[in-house]
């Protein structure tokens, strides 16, 4: 990845989109991050700013991280999308069936549960992206 | 909810500021961000559970679920997981124990000395 | 840009539309999608100025599309608003009143859609 990289963050709980906008500004200070409080919202950025990385919650009101995935997904097998976003779903889903069901979707990365452990997010984020950005 | 559930923490500082890396401001914020939405999530709940709106008291249990667990409130968000389970049955009875729970469970939480 | 998008799940109602559409406006390219899905990535691709939106469809409703674009043009996201103009079956008044409603809706008309309607309305909102 060159430039700087963007987050974006898909999550309807203010309280923790600001625990990891402030942990991913920290981690990377001179990256972009764009918030989204719902599934609709994140499309909506996801076009607009097409993000490097996207940490995405999928229990939202209006619409939920399935159909984000879904649209991105039908994007990507129509040619209409070509760029691939790498995925973190931070979800408190307990359910290992439906956890391991996400962890295959496209552009999905890592299923991460909350409450989220950042030293997990971070080693995930360091194989990504390169030290001295 | 027995002396299992009185044994869990109301409040659990120490991973409370773990999660913002040992940051008391941003742990005033996000405290207080959280307190709101406690309050605000409580009163559409009371409406949903009016209406007996399953699907919503589901969705509201699971978010309160995650948000509390985050930021260390370790009662309410157990108390939320089972409110969350006894939407999916739809089980009335059950659900409006629980959530008298909840509400004592919250009451509990804004009495709690958090900077201590 | 000059783009009409049909988001409709029925190949021969869509492929009608198209036909139909491009006698009425031949300066005008227009788009396919056969889900909500798709739709929503031509719609974000290209910019329609007019979408034909088809509400129910499988797996997801002409609805997700109108909520995306609202939350966008709410939260000011997005600069683009396309005229959505809903082409549905609907039965109650209950289905009516909830899609009129809606403020990224610029009308409802009813399925099947007789084509010199289609007409006026193209005529209307593309200014032809």
């Amino acid at each position: 990845m060159n430039n700087k990289i963007r987050f974006l963050i898909v999550e309807d709980d203010e309280m923790i989109r600001l625990i990891h906008k402030d942990f991913l500004g920290d981690l990377y200070p001179e990256c972009d991050i764009i918030e989204a409080e719902n599934g609709a919202q994140g499309i909506c950025h996801y076009f607009e700013s097409r993000p490097d990385i996207i940490l995405l919650d999928m229990m939202m009101p209006i619409m939920g991280g399935e159909a984000f995935l879904d649209i991105l997904e039908e994007g990507h097998q129509t040619n209409i999308l070509k760029d691939k976003p790498k995925i973190i779903v931070v979800t408190a889903i307990k359910d290992v069936k439906e956890l391991m069901s996400i962890g295959k979707r496209f552009a999905v990365e890592a299923v991460i549960s909350k409450p989220l452990v950042q030293t997990q997010l971070k080693s995930l984020l360091q194989d990504w992206i390169p030290k001295n950005e | 909810m027995n002396d299992d559930f009185k044994s869990i923490p109301v409040f659990d500082k120490e991973k409370a500021l773990s999660r913002v890396h040992y940051k008391e401001d941003l742990l005033d914020r996000v405290l207080l961000i959280y307190q709101k939405s406690l309050v605000d999530r409580r009163a559409i709940m009371t409406q949903e559970l009016f209406m007996q709106n399953w699907e919503a008291l589901k969705n509201l249990a699971h978010s309160i679920k995650g948000s509390s667990l985050t930021i260390g409130a370790e009662q309410l968000g157990e108390v939320s997981y089972a409110m969350e389970k006894a939407a999916e049955e739809k089980d009335l009875d059950l659900f409006n124990k629980l959530f008298k729970i909840f509400q004592e469970s919250i009451a509990r939480y804004i009495e709690f000395d958090k900077y201590e | 840009m000059n783009n009409i998008l049909i988001i409709e799940d029925e190949s021969v109602t869509r492929t009608m539309y198209t036909g139909f559409i491009q006698r009425i406006a031949p300066k005008f390219q227009i788009y396919e999608a056969g889900n909500v899905l798709e739709g929503i990535c031509l719609c974000f691709h290209k910019h329609p100025r007019l979408i034909l939106l088809d509400m129910i469809m499988p797996a997801y409703s002409g609805k997700l599309l109108i909520d995306i674009i609202e939350e966008g043009i709410k939260n000011r996201i997005i600069s683009f608003q396309p005229k959505i103009i809903v082409i549905s079956a609907i039965e109650t008044v209950e289905e009516l009143t909830a899609l009129t409603g809606r403020f990224s809706v610029t009308s409802v008309m009813p399925k099947p859609l007789p084509f010199d309607t289609l007409t006026e309305i193209l005529k209307l909102h593309l200014k032809l």
